[in-house]
């Protein structure tokens, strides 16, 4: 039965509340927003790794990505994703893709161990690692 | 006006219901806080979306394609010394 009162946001809705270049669909994607009650808007990382990819396609750099996405999803119709907005930093100040962001930042915040050949991610890891504390993840 | 809070146990601290009031937020709810680098904190309003594409700005990565060049491309990129001409040009 699906009775749950959370709604899961695609790519397409983030897009045109970021890009605003289609009117009639931001105004209906800036309802779904409005309408929303408390913390019932999820998005996941996968949605926010194609909203990264087109935004990068539009030919928006890393920072402002990220900036747009966090700017959009901090608000309280959204349901809060830790994780997530940490990526969305990590990715906002590395070269890494952000996948890779997103494994470094939950294997740190779940404990769970990351185990990968690709070296620049398990440096930056064991960086964070390093300092878990001052980054208070 | 500068206020003085209390933060608990759990780094909780609590807004005085005036500034609550000025900045227009409801609880329960949310805030964004800004630490610059002198440690200085700013309570923010959560941006309007209206206002996201403006405070991001304009593209300011690599330079989007056009749509004339992305008709362009696939033809001119056959050959590398047009290709290379392309890319200088752009």
């Amino acid at each position: 039965m699906l009775s749950s009162s959370k709604k899961l946001v695609d790519a397409n809705i983030l897009l045109r509340l970021i890009l605003q270049d289609d009117e009639q669909l931001f105004q209906k994607a800036l309802h779904v927003v409005q309408d929303a009650g408390l913390a019932t808007l999820v998005t996941t990382p996968i949605i926010a790794a194609e909203v990264l990819y087109v935004l990068g396609g539009r030919g928006y750099s890393r920072e402002q990505s990220a900036q747009a996405l966090l700017l959009l999803t901090n608000r309280a119709s959204f349901l809060e994703d830790i994780i997530l907005q940490k990526s969305l930093q990590l990715y906002a100040e590395t070269r890494l893709d952000f996948p890779d962001c997103y494994l470094a930042i939950r294997a740190l915040a779940t404990k769970e161990q990351l185990e990968t050949f690709d070296k620049p991610l398990l440096k930056l890891y064991n960086r964070l690692k390093e300092n878990r504390n001052e980054a208070k993840i | 006006m500068i206020y003085t809070v209390s933060i608990t146990k759990k780094g909780q601290m609590t807004i005085p219901k005036d500034v609550r009031e000025r900045l227009g937020v409801d609880a329960p709810g949310k805030v964004t806080l800004d630490v610059d680098i002198k440690g200085r904190l700013t309570l923010h309003k959560p941006v309007a979306i209206e206002d996201i594409r403006t405070i991001v700005g304009k593209p300011a990565g690599k330079k989007p394609f056009t749509e004339r060049e992305k008709l362009i491309i696939p033809q001119v990129m056959k050959k590398k010394k047009y290709a290379e001409f392309f890319q200088k040009a752009r």
